[in-house]
């Protein structure tokens, strides 16, 4: 089975690549692209696609050939030709019933066998726990049961298994990272599990996969694959509590303005080591190690912090954030703040 | 193409045309069954799949909650007498048919009667279950036991409902001397409809009180 | 031609309008469905057009977010229910009486019903525009989404209601085609014989039947989330989101076959008549009807891989669907074996049945592709299933219902459509088609999910979509050249002749189009295709000097007409009423009148219900106490 599998599947890549030379797969891979895996899984689940789309091609030339080599050949030539009345023909049926029931018998089989390989319920061994949670529009991603909250960014480590635990209380989200693995429903109500492994460092985009609403479009996340050590280095530096801006700096008066009532931020966001505890938005404790905000939608830089805390409404409608019009003067100081919170 | 056209028109020989055999003014029905009883099964089979979906939905929020929340305070006496009533009134149905097929149409609008009343007493039992809840402050919003409780006999009340409403206009079409012993289809109708949702009780009543 | 029919008189004989609101005549009922359904159809393709230009650019900004939900989701609800379904409908209506021999359908006046309901469930749903806002919540309405809580406007309501109507619709339609085609089939016609629209057309009204009921508890259960503060999807208090899921799938997967089965008749109909052959392998293209039918009611969790099912659950949907390919890939073989060696009369209608074999393919394959689980995980809710299913949809079921029209025009109007308008449509249609469904596909496996109103430059999606954009309006040119070409040729001369194709089928052997009692008389019946048996005899003994034949007259026959009626309306405004009244009936919408001052243990009567209760009983009553004919 392992041997034929192999065969099958260099032979599909190998017909794959042949596709692209025609154009047909053309372009360059994208980040999001379930052509270019990125791990195990996705390799497998890619290779069995190139099989079973390899197959449908040549039935599809098959048919199409007959179609319209038929409609050629058989025109009406004559106005009162008389063709010979064939009302059917068993064995001729009963051969287009078997071949395709046969090939769907053996593509049915390397279902389940590629199933049981790269299925969310099936991973490959002990792994370290991480929970992603959906919400309206982006994820939070969760280490140490729950003690380290994070955004957008899911960092995990090179090589070794990630157990992933998802949750909704709102809406059903589905999290899905093309390059490296297939789709798992987050459902209110229920726990679903799947599982990530890669020895590939890099950066992965994602992308929520059910609708969810006004801003399922904008609902993103990258996964951040680091070597171990780094990865470690990482989780240890957002167990602590946030940096404590210089007295009298920008970013302090940021903080003010930060945790002022009146600017509702701390109504929705936490920031660890603050009186900032709210639990609607993303964890801001480290938010200046994220690489994206609004949802993975913008970069994390000085423009689009600007751009996103002066009209978030304007950048994502619809989205939870809410928040009073702030002065050009606020925005820079807030920037400053969160550009602080390394 | 447009040439073909032509040629096979003109191929056709203005000889006269053929013209069958002439439709009898009324036509038998293929399989000799009434169009009316025959839609009568069909629809049934389709209800019986609104139910299924129902009792599905019943059954998956059954042990949901604890028996103080909801189940617990069914009245299993109202129920099984309801049942009986319910059993009786299909019994008083089949013996209205039975009565206008021996052409006897007096028995037979009293039995029609007695099966509305029948019908009504069994309404009055559910409304006494749903008043023992609503006392016990268990609403169609408390949880999701009692909504799918409130919903699943809340449409079979409905179908009881309609039923006893088509018997009623069974009593009026037969005092307008409407139905006769040639023409009883109309009671044989009413009759499949009021025990289907007989049996559609039967099933609720052991999903619910028994199981 | 019919002058010796002697019609016996009816009650009443409305003219002009009203002719048509109190019609009970199947085929005035047909095109009743045929031009209302033909009308969504344009407004469903509008709808996607804007969808289609949003999507052309990156980040484009011609709609938000919101008003691009409620467009797909008014998109996919307006191609399902009321432009696929009715279409097919239509069709049967008209169709299924002439070729089986029969004069109406069974129950004419749940005819008239069928056809209402269908048009105020279709007012209903778009009136949700003119009062604060279309359903958003995708055509499948998964909860939580569709709940209150998520989705605050009344637009989910609407959608729920005017399904509901639309679902009754549907029943009554499929119990009155079953009715008609079980009993009254031609002296002779048995089951093996009916033609395969009937076919497609009984099977597909058996699969409502079975489906619907339980999208229809499904909703009511959404109903009374968002109305009566009920939990059934709500998991907080101890509802389940699945459990819509399964309903809906239960219904929803079937659903797909309910809209591509009577298509899959008009083809054959259409192929064996453009071919002068009989279809090829009779009986396994009714046992795959059958086959298929059976098999849809167990594949539905195959919409559901990714939720977190068991793998045996998996294994099982998957094994099932790859099943469903088989007698599918039996249908495609045996037309392609109709066709083979036969007499093809290329036309419009021919060109656009063998278009649907070459696309339709497309749609079967890609389906087989998503049935591998491991490769669903990965395309599932991306822009290859859209492709996948429009495969099947706008190449299956559109293509031959515009195959249909170029094939039934004449018989329906007594007029040709023009040819070369056709043809044009024809092409149109199967470049656009391509542009957009196939890139489509790859679009999806570039990793573009669905239902999404906009994307970054940076993802590669741009170009493609640019294409597909095209395409769309490319198919939308393809149905302003058909809908030009019927308003066109209804003003010409009726030209067409009882049997302009040559046909094979019982609707061939009366006049064009026919006269309100269909048939004078009948010719026996011993094959599928009893027209064909008495112009070229059974074994083909007149081959080179066929009859012609002509049902429509002749003879004095007496024919009972149904009288018109105008209760069916009535009971369709009542329920039409008593939907708008649950709508805003509670809550202290403005239909909630308030009577807390009356001193009832009721605070406040819904009066929109009570009125349609009460205006549904008068229509309930007058229908009863009307004759039957």
């Amino acid at each position: 089975m392992r041997l034929l599998w192999n065969k099958w599947s260099r032979l599909g890549a190998a017909l794959s690549a042949s596709l692209a030379l025609f154009g047909l797969a053309g372009c360059a891979a994208t980040p999001q692209d379930i052509l270019s895996p990125f791990s195990p899984a996705a390799q497998l689940t890619a290779d069995l696609f190139h099989l079973v789309f390899w197959i449908s091609v040549v039935i599809f030339i098959f048919v199409e050939g007959m179609l319209i080599f038929f409609v050629f050949r058989y025109q009406r030539r004559r106005a009162d030709e008389y063709p010979e009345q064939n009302h059917g023909n068993t064995k001729l049926e009963i051969t287009w019933t078997a071949i395709p029931a046969l090939l769907l018998l053996g593509v049915f089989g390397l279902t389940i066998h590629v199933m049981g390989q790269v299925g969310p319920q099936f991973p490959p061994g002990q792994g370290i726990p991480i929970r992603v949670v959906g919400h309206q529009w982006w994820w939070e991603v969760q280490y140490n049961d729950g003690k380290v909250k994070y955004a957008t960014d899911i960092h995990i480590p090179a090589g070794q298994v990630v157990h992933v635990e998802l949750k909704s209380d709102n809406v059903i989200h589905s999290f899905w990272i093309p390059s490296l693995m297939g789709k798992t429903d987050v459902v209110p109500g229920y726990t679903n599990t799947t599982w990530l492994y890669t020895d590939k460092v890099g950066s992965y985009s994602g992308q929520c996969a059910e609708f969810c609403g006004a801003q399922h479009a904008n609902m993103l996340f990258r996964v951040i694959v680091q070597s171990p050590a780094d990865f470690e280095a990482w989780l240890n530096n957002v167990q602590t509590p946030a940096a404590e801006p210089a007295p009298n700096s920008e970013a302090a008066r940021g903080k003010e303005i930060f945790l002022n009532p009146k600017t509702t931020c701390i109504g929705c966001h936490a920031i660890q080591g603050t009186t900032a505890v709210g639990v609607t938005g993303p964890d801001l404790t480290h938010v200046a190690s994220r690489t994206c905000i609004a949802g993975c939608l913008l970069e994390f830089d000085h423009a689009n912090l600007v751009k996103w805390l002066s009209n978030p409404q304007a950048v994502k409608p619809g989205t939870i954030m809410k928040i009073p019009q702030l002065t050009p003067d606020e925005v820079n100081a807030l920037v400053a703040y969160l550009e602080s919170l390394k | 193409m447009a040439a073909v056209d032509k040629l096979e028109q003109g191929a056709r020989r203005a000889d006269e045309p053929l013209k069958g055999v002439l439709i009898p003014e009324h036509v038998e029905t293929s399989t000799g069954l009434d169009h009316r009883k025959m839609v009568m099964w069909v629809f049934i089979a389709s209800e019986s799949i609104f139910f299924a979906a129902l009792m599905a939905t019943y059954l998956v929020n059954r042990d949901k909650v604890s028996l103080e929340e909801g189940p617990g305070h069914l009245d299993l006496a109202v129920a099984s007498f309801n049942t009986f009533i319910l059993l009786f009134s299909s019994l008083t149905m089949v013996l209205a048919l039975q009565a206008i097929e021996r052409a006897k149409k007096g028995r037979m609008i009293f039995l029609l009667v007695a099966t509305a009343f029948w019908g009504l007493v069994f309404l009055g039992g559910q409304a006494f279950e749903y008043i023992e809840l609503i006392n016990n402050g268990i609403t169609f919003d408390t949880n999701v036991w009692s909504s799918s409780f409130f919903a699943l006999t809340g449409f079979h009340g409905t179908h009881v409902l309609i039923g006893i409403i088509w018997i009623v206009m069974l009593i009026i079409r037969a005092l307008r001397g409407g139905i006769s012993e040639h023409n009883h289809l109309a009671v044989e109708l009413g009759g499949l409809y009021w025990h289907f949702v007989d049996l559609v009780w039967v099933v609720l009543f052991t999903i619910i009180y028994l199981i | 031609m019919a002058t010796n029919v002697l019609a016996l008189p009816r009650a009443s004989q409305p003219t002009g309008l009203m002719s048509w609101i109190t019609t009970v005549d199947h085929k005035r009922i047909g095109i009743l469905y045929l031009i209302t359904a033909v009308i969504f159809f344009i407004v469903g393709g509008i709808e996607a057009l804007i969808i289609r230009t949003q999507l052309a650019a990156a980040s484009n900004t011609l709609v938000g977010p919101n008003l691009y939900n409620e467009l797909f989701t008014m998109h996919g609800t307006t191609m399902i229910f009321l432009a696929v379904m009715p279409l097919n409908s239509g069709f049967g209506n008209y169709l299924v009486p002439l070729m089986i021999g029969a004069r109406d359908m069974a129950f004419p006046r749940l005819n008239a019903l069928g056809y209402w309901l269908f048009l105020f469930g279709g007012l209903l749903l778009y009136s949700s525009f003119l009062v604060g806002g279309a359903p958003d919540a995708g055509w499948f309405g998964y909860a939580p989404l569709s709940e209150r809580a998520y989705s605050p406007t009344h637009g989910v309501d609407f959608w729920i209601l005017s399904l509901q109507l639309l679902g009754i619709s549907s029943i009554v339609g499929s119990l009155n085609f079953i009715v008609t085609i079980i009993n009254m089939r031609a002296p002779g016609m048995t089951i093996n014989r009916l033609p395969l629209l009937v076919w497609g057309t009984l099977v597909t009204s058996l699969l409502v039947i079975f489906a619907l009921p339980s999208v229809s508890v499904a909703m009511f259960l959404l109903l009374f989330d968002r109305v009566f503060s009920t939990s059934f999807y709500l998991p907080n208090n101890g509802g389940d989101p699945l459990l819509w899921q399964h309903l809906f799938w239960f219904f929803g997967h079937p659903e797909v076959y309910i809209m591509i089965m009577p298509p899959f008749g008009i083809i054959s109909e259409i192929l064996a008549t453009n071919s002068r052959k009989p279809i090829f392998g009779y009986a396994a293209m009714a046992f795959a009807f059958a086959g298929i039918s059976f098999v849809s009611f167990t594949v539905w969790a195959h919409h559901m891989f990714a939720v977190g099912m068991s793998p045996a659950a998996d294994a099982v949907f998957a094994g099932m669907s790859f099943v469903v390919a088989v007698p599918t890939g039996i249908k495609i073989f045996n037309w392609l074996a109709t066709i083979w060696r036969g007499s093809l009369r290329i036309n419009s209608a021919f060109l656009f049945a063998a278009g649907f074999i070459g696309q339709f393919t497309i749609g079967g394959l890609s389906g087989v592709i998503l049935a591998a689980v491991p490769v669903d995980w990965q395309v599932t809710d991306t822009y290859f299933v859209i492709g996948h299913f429009h495969y099947t949809l706008f190449a299956g079921a559109v293509l031959a219902l515009f195959a249909g029209t170029y094939y039934w025009f004449p018989k329906m109007t007594g007029r040709f459509l023009n040819e070369r308008l056709g043809q044009l449509h024809f092409w149109f249609t199967m470049v656009g088609m391509t542009l957009v469904f196939l890139i489509m596909h790859y679009v999806g496996v570039l990793g573009m999910p669905r239902r999404i109103y906009t994307y970054g430059a940076a993802q590669g999606w741009e170009v493609w979509n640019f294409i597909e954009t095209i395409g769309a309006y490319l198919v939308a040119f393809g149905v302003l050249f058909f809908v030009i070409n019927i308003i066109t040729s209804l003003r010409h001369k009726a030209t067409a002749t009882n049997d302009p194709w040559d046909g094979q089928t019982l609707e061939w052997a009366t006049s064009s189009p026919p006269p309100a009692y269909n048939f004078a008389s009948m010719l026996p019946v011993n094959s599928p295709r009893p027209l064909w048996d008495a112009k070229y005899g059974p074994h083909g003994e007149f081959a080179s000097n066929p009859k012609t034949v002509d049902l429509s007259g002749g003879g004095t026959a007496t024919v009972h007409l149904p009288s018109p009626s105008i209760w069916p309306l009535v009971l369709t405004i009542g329920l039409s009423i008593i939907a708008i009244g649950i709508i805003f009936g509670f809550d202290g919408g403005p239909l909630a009148l308030d009577i807390s001052g009356m001193g009832m243990a009721l605070q406040s009567l819904p009066i929109g219900l009570v009125t349609g209760i009460v205006v549904f009983f008068i229509g309930l009553i007058g229908w009863v106490s009307q004759p039957a004919s």
